[in-house]
């Protein structure tokens, strides 16, 4: 009905990855001065997207129309000249410049003798944060400003280059309520420019509050794109996730035996604010928190890889020493990273290799291992987990990413813990690999250990854990038992 | 999938396989060139004289493979090995007793080894930088312990033997290094530590998850390289029968480039002992054959330095090579 | 407003930094304490001595910290002292004129400079390893071309031996003009350009560098060239002073020139750290090897403390980083 107010439209795009199609032939119209609303679950492709949209990623099939004219994108730097700028979590600043250097950063302004025109360029700084409501000092070293501060100087950026579509990609997750606030009065502004806006998200309150249109994805397809005020909550929820909830993942049982972990009190000097909760023999607890709420630092923490400077921890009534993941490790207690490949897997070792890494001290005889008892260990949990390995020799770097978080839950169930915890246990993993995966937590439970599972996906977590417990800001926000909790209530808990 | 995985593995086997293969190719070529030369060169005496001079680097080498596979380097052995010569040689002199002599050597070089070690993990101070530092430090530290050469006034036999005598028509050092050489095999192969090693070198948050201690791991492989350096240095001072402050000079790059071009990656986490034999003897191959041909013994350094960048080259090539075969 | 712009540009001259006031405090004690150890320290011809060694350190430490910051290094300038004196005073000796020896010293300086450029940006080779490489190069090549023996210049060209020991006012070492134009010159370069910006883009976060178009490697090349011509400028002035193209020159210089520009603040990791801070770091090493000699204190004691203060220099560089 408004064609010439169309800016930004995407036809049938497709993109695949070894192993999972991260879009499906995907739609997506954005108009001029519209505040639209991403929304869907991990690996329904929004992020996908909005990478080639941002010049990062190259589709392998459809077409993006600019302004009606076909665009093709080869770069981050094409993707900023056209118009388009997503703003990311990880920004694209550099810290040790001040911020007119940021904002300006592809080209300074010059005097005649060459040098740079400082004082034009901190005026010209100065009237596009002015134009943003922004009141910052733009010599500032970027180092020296907040999070909410820095994203706001991305957006500076995208006006100094007069961005016509603006894409912020879970822009509140590190974010006060006051700069949420803040941020959304930018959006707001952005929009009164005749900017197209783009708001990922998957806090739906945002999208009711700020957006004027909500569209949804699902396994990398467009399900619905709806004015704001024709839908609610549950229609939208219910198209992210297509499905009813509770039937995908049963759990066997939710017997809960004595409390094998408790925390009190733990604090970090950079996220954590003070943590307290306790975990039984056999129960699955799910911990749920939207960007920055400080999940991974909490497993870091407990784990002893990051300092800690306050509280403790207590393993079987036994205070545990913080700080050292020698201890924690011996005493037993087992960490699967949310980044397996930077964190948990050795990739030249071999999947057996792998495996024992944390028990390898059980087949050894005088210091020397004894390769056929390892082995036949190996084989035991590759025939058990279904593990897709030519051969237990095989590197395990050539495994699919579903394999390899196989391979590293393998190494937790060969080794006898008291307490795993799981951040993030089936990121970027097929659905099939999914729901395997949701067994062998189960069986983990079943075989008597306390089960922490991190995640931030909705579903996993209401489908998965007998226990609830939502972070948000460094601190415990919520705790709901299996029976009573809903996404509602969760979110809530997790912006509070 | 599974198509492109097998054949990524294959294609990087043979990679690897092909760097073996090749570095013995290379080292038969030069062999042969070198002996057109020269056909001294390939004379039993040469050959055995050739693994002699090899067992100093070998030795060390073996140190600094296994430094170098948990993600560590040490740039300090030349002047390390100096300083335990004049050492060994003083205390030889000063007590009459080989035994106590070679110890002292040798405690020098694990003490160096606890502060390189030390440096890394506690100051966090980045090896290469914190061993080129020591370096500095050990050298000057030589010539502020002894300005002059430690001349052998103790004439003794056992000290002799070391670097000079047979057992049988194998000549000592070249057996040291044999058992040496053997020992780590099943060290850095079949035992926990040498599993322990390359996982930390592999991925070291990894490690730290899977309980290895890997400050105290690092804290000890810098230990045992050290003290092989000095080991290495205490066949030297026996060779060349006096305390030399000004010795050492370029062993650092000789060792470092020979274990580099065997196939042992700058960044940690992979390596092996027979690429580190093979690299190191081509090495000495090269500059025996500079002085067989009669050429300028300064050409030995420039080799070096080159070596050293071709070898980190296609150690960077490797890397690449196998990051492209990967499945995300 | 515009009173914060004029902020910016006296903020280039206030030293309000912690760590910049530690050391010019650390400057001024050292001072204080070798004037009094020392009744030779003090006098005029010592310290326009001083002037002259730290003029030479200084000129090579503005290319090395340009390095620094935009993220490499170069371990070979040292060797390179050697070697670029070598054109030098073979053509000065032949032609009898300077000029003319200078214009090869450069060029070769300049070779040298692309030759490690392109081995760490095209063959992507790790620079510390590549230059550490050619450090043990050039040293080899020098040895060979000299036979370990020193060239020395049989021109008596009154020129080159003023270049190096010529005087101001019999004080000050036209060395140290040479040094406070360059220094003035990069100062400049370094704030007030865009080339100047981007090369702490690229040592600070290469990755947005590339994302907004910048090419660090076009320009890490040109900072790579730069520092080998900055080198080799401070090894004529070396050739000057010692009267010969010296197989020796330069031995551990590069190691000195890096610690004290990573004393004065300029980061190993890139993307931090001033002239100003690297030229009171060289003050500090210069006037500490100074007075050590006129303690009769020997080199064998500078190499080992040289050693200890890189130690502790990147220590304490680790240290702020990871209070960040």
């Amino acid at each position: 009905m408004n064609d010439k107010d169309v800016i930004l439209e995407v036809r049938k795009i497709s993109k695949e990855f070894p192993g999972v199609k991260a879009l499906n032939g995907v739609d997506l119209t954005l108009r001029r001065g519209e505040i639209q609303a991403l929304v869907g679950e991990n690996g329904a492709g929004k992020s996908t997207l909005i990478k080639i949209l941002a010049g990062v990623y190259r589709k392998d099939a459809g077409e993006i129309l600019f302004e009606g004219t076909p665009l093709e994108l080869h770069s981050a730097h094409d993707s900023l000249q056209r118009g388009i700028k997503v703003v990311f979590q990880e920004l694209t600043l550099v810290p040790q410049l001040s911020v007119a250097e940021n904002v300006f950063l592809e080209s300074f302004p010059l005097k005649r003798s060459g040098a740079i025109d400082w004082r034009t360029l901190n005026r010209r700084t100065q009237e596009i944060l002015a134009s943003i409501s922004l009141d910052l000092n733009p010599t500032r070293k970027v180092s020296s400003l907040t999070i909410s501060q820095q994203q706001m100087v991305e957006i500076a950026r995208a006006l100094s280059h007069e961005a016509k579509v603006v894409i912020m990609d879970e822009p509140t997750s590190a974010l006060t309520p006051n700069e949420i606030r803040s941020l959304f009065e930018v959006i707001r502004r952005l929009k009164s420019l005749g900017i197209g806006i783009l708001h990922v998200t998957h806090k739906l309150e945002e999208v009711f509050e700020l957006c004027d249109r909500v569209t949804v994805f699902r396994d990398g397809q467009l399900v619905s794109s709806r004015p704001v005020p024709e839908t609610n909550t549950n229609a939208v929820v219910t198209d992210m996730v297509g499905r009813s909830i509770t039937t995908l993942f049963p759990r066997t049982h939710s017997g809960r035996g004595q409390p094998v972990l408790r925390v009190r009190g733990l604090a970090t000097d950079k996220k954590l604010k003070g943590v307290s909760f306790e975990v039984h023999a056999g129960e699955v607890v799910g911990i749920f928190g939207l960007l920055g709420a400080g999940r991974t630092e909490l497993a870091k923490a407990i784990f002893g890889l990051d300092p800690v400077i306050g509280g403790e921890l207590e393993l079987r009534g036994r205070r545990l020493r913080l700080g050292s993941t020698s201890h924690s490790a011996h005493a037993g207690l087992g960490l699967l990273t949310e980044d397996r490949k930077g964190e948990g897997l050795v990739l030249q070792m071999s999947v057996a290799q792998n495996m024992t890494l944390p028990s390898v001290r059980e087949f050894a005889r005088f210091g020397l291992i004894r390769s056929k008892a390892e082995n036949a260990r190996s084989q035991e949990y590759v025939q058990r987990l279904a593990i897709k390995t030519p051969s237990l020799r095989h590197k395990v770097e050539y495994l699919s990413g579903g394999n390899q978080q196989k391979v590293l839950l393998a190494r937790w169930l060969m080794k006898k813990l008291e307490v795993i915890i799981l951040d993030e246990p089936t990121r970027g993993i097929d659905v099939g690999a999914k729901a395997e995966i949701h067994k062998l937590i189960d069986e983990l439970a079943m075989a008597g250990l306390a089960v922490i599972v991190l995640t931030s996906e909705m579903p996993e977590l209401l489908g998965v854990s007998d226990r609830i417990l939502v972070m948000s800001g460094g601190r415990i926000t919520g705790e709901f038992g299996r029976e009573e909790a809903t996404q509602e209530k969760v979110l809530a808990a997790a912006i509070a | 999938m599974a198509n492109t995985a097998t054949r990524g593995q294959t294609i990087t086997r043979a990679l690897i396989l092909f760097n073996e293969l090749i570095l013995v190719l290379v080292l038969v070529l030069l062999s042969i060139l070198i002996s057109i030369g020269n056909p001294k060169f390939i004379s039993f005496a040469n050959v055995l004289n050739i693994l002699r001079d090899s067992s100093m680097a070998v030795i060390a080498g073996i140190g600094m493979t296994m430094l170098l596979i948990s993600g560590e380097v040490d740039l300090s052995i030349g002047s390390l090995v100096a300083f335990v010569g004049v050492v060994t040689m003083d205390v030889i002199n000063k007590t009459q007793s080989t035994a106590l002599g070679v110890l002292a050597g040798l405690a020098l070089g694990s003490l160096t080894g606890l502060v390189n070690g030390l440096v890394r993990t506690k100051l966090k101070v980045n090896s290469l930088i914190g061993t080129i530092a020591m370096m500095m430090i050990l050298r000057g530290g030589v010539y502020i312990y002894r300005i002059a050469a430690v001349q052998n006034y103790h004439l003794k036999r056992a000290f002799f033997e070391i670097g000079n005598g047979y057992v049988g028509f194998l000549p000592i050092p070249i057996l040291l290094m044999a058992i040496l050489y053997l020992v780590f095999l099943v060290v850095i192969n079949k035992s926990l530590a040498g599993r322990y090693l390359y996982a930390t070198g592999g991925n070291p948050t990894a490690a730290r998850i899977s309980g290895i201690n890997v400050d105290r791991l690092k804290i000890l492989t810098f230990i045992v390289s050290s003290t092989l350096a000095a080991m290495a240095g205490v066949i030297l001072v026996s060779r060349m029968n006096s305390g030399q402050p000004n010795s050492g000079q370029g062993f650092e790059l000789e060792v470092i480039s020979g274990v580099i071009l065997g196939g042992t990656s700058l960044s940690g986490g992979e390596g092996t002992l027979i690429g580190t034999l093979i690299g190191i003897i081509i090495l000495r191959i090269i500059n025996n054959g500079i002085i067989i041909l009669g050429w300028n013994q300064d050409l030995q350094i420039v080799v070096s330095g080159l070596v050293l960048i071709v070898a980190v080259y296609l150690d960077n090539r490797r890397k690449i090579a196998r990051a492209k075969i990967i499945t995300t | 407003m515009s009173s914060n712009v004029l902020n910016r540009r006296s903020a280039r001259f206030s030293l309000s930094r912690f760590g910049e006031l530690g050391l010019l405090a650390v400057l001024v004690a050292l001072f204080l304490v070798f004037t009094f150890s020392s009744k030779y320290f003090f006098t005029p011809k010592n310290l326009s001595n001083v002037l002259g060694q730290i003029s030479i350190t200084m000129i090579a430490a503005v290319g090395l910290s340009l390095l620094l910051i935009c993220g490499e290094v170069d371990l070979s300038i040292g060797s390179l002292q050697a070697v670029a004196a070598l054109p030098l005073v073979l053509v000065m000796n032949a032609t009898g004129s300077f000029w003319l020896g200078v214009i090869p010293a450069l060029a070769v300086g300049a070779l040298i400079g692309v030759i490690n450029g392109l081995l760490v940006t095209r063959l992507k080779i790790n620079s510390l390893i590549v230059t550490l490489g050619m450090y043990y190069l050039l040293r080899g090549f020098v040895y060979l071309v000299t036979g370990k023996v020193p060239i020395s210049d049989r021109s008596g060209k009154d020129l080159f031996f003023m270049v190096g020991n010529g005087k101001l006012f019999r004080f000050l070492p036209y060395m140290a003009l040479l040094m406070i134009v360059i220094v003035v010159v990069f100062m400049y370069v370094l704030r007030h350009t865009t080339y100047g910006r981007r090369l702490y883009a690229i040592g600070g976060s290469p990755e947005v560098a590339r994302a907004v178009g910048i090419n660090p490697e076009r320009l890490k090349l040109s900072a790579f060239i730069l520092c080998s011509l900055l080198s080799t400028v401070s090894a004529i002035l070396l050739a000057s002073r010692l009267s010969s193209a010296n197989h020796m020159a330069g031995q551990g210089f590069e190691f000195q020139v890096v610690a004290a520009i990573v004393l004065g603040g300029v980061s190993l990791a890139g993307g931090v750290g001033n002239l100003l801070g690297a030229l009171i770091g060289v003050l500090i090493f210069g006037l500490i090897q100074n007075g050590l000699s006129l303690m009769n204190v020997g080199t064998q004691y500078q190499m080992l403390i040289t050693g200890a203060i890189i130690i502790l220099a990147v220590a304490v560089d680790e240290l702020k980083k990871r209070h960040a």
